[in-house]
């Protein structure tokens, strides 16, 4: 739940959530206890208050709970996060920027199950991800990424998001200006035809003929 | 008494305080769901 940093806040509930692993209070009955119950209790649906009502009025019990239910990690899913990280793909017509998003989500799951990886592996599976892209822009600058790293440059994957989501802001800048481009053509040759065309004849005609037909 | 009626008050002044500042932080309300992936997104969100 993302009531870290809303606990992290006050004194009497900073102890319990100082990351992601809950930590009991020394005094179950304290009242930072007890308001870590009523938040949590404010924060969850009706499912989720009858599951937690069993601990009433204590805040940690309740937040292992949910934390128990929602969140339960086995050895199997540490493999699987792991795996779903190493296997994620770009797709078609995405941008890198939502990508990297993909990506930094598997990440952060993978890391909670718990998995550990090195900033180099990090880079090789994001770059790896990034490859099946049928983007000349993308392909251009994973070569040149490549060629730095093989000069022994490291990155970060910080870095590597910053600039793809350059690369992508120019990318949506060229789109733009060239619709603008379009649309200016387009209503260029539009007025062409008002001016000019079947619409200007038969504006003109109506007209000779209203002043020949209706004097 | 005096001393429970004062414990009250500070834990309401510290709850009515946790719930607003989670509300203004905009704290989504966790939602059961029947798919697993689905609730741990939940949770995590």
């Amino acid at each position: 739940m993302k009531i870290q940093p809303i606990s992290a806040m006050f004194s009497q509930t900073a102890t319990v959530l100082p990351n992601d692993k809950i930590v009991s209070f020394r005094d179950p009955h304290a009242i930072g206890n007890r308001a870590l119950y009523l938040l949590i209790s404010s924060r969850t649906d009706s499912y989720f208050q009858r599951a937690i009502k069993q601990f009433e009025p204590f805040g940690d019990k309740a937040l292992e709970l949910l934390q128990e239910q929602c969140a339960h990690i086995s050895r199997e899913d540490q493999s699987g996060f792991h795996q779903h990280l190493v296997r994620l793909k770009i797709r078609d017509n995405e941008s890198a920027s939502s990508f990297i998003k993909r990506f930094t989500y598997a990440k952060t799951t993978a890391e909670a199950a718990p998995n550990t990886y090195s900033n180099n592996q990090l880079m090789d599976f994001v770059l790896a991800g990034l490859r099946s892209s049928k983007q000349d822009v993308y392909r251009t600058v994973l070569q040149l990424y490549r060629l730095e790293r093989l000069q022994g440059t490291d990155f970060k994957l910080r870095e590597i998001e910053q600039n793809f989501f350059q690369i992508d802001e120019g990318i949506g800048c060229d789109k733009r200006q060239l619709r603008t481009e379009h649309t200016m053509v387009a209503g260029g040759t539009y007025r062409g035809i008002l001016r000019g065309g079947r619409f200007g004849h038969r504006g003109r005609g109506r007209g000779r003929g209203s002043v020949g037909g209706h004097p | 008494m005096l001393r429970q009626n004062k414990n009250r008050q500070s834990l309401t002044k510290l709850t009515k305080e946790l719930i607003k500042l989670a509300e203004s932080h905009k704290v989504p309300e966790l939602k059961f769901d029947e798919q697993a992936s689905k609730q741990r997104f939940n949770y995590q969100a």
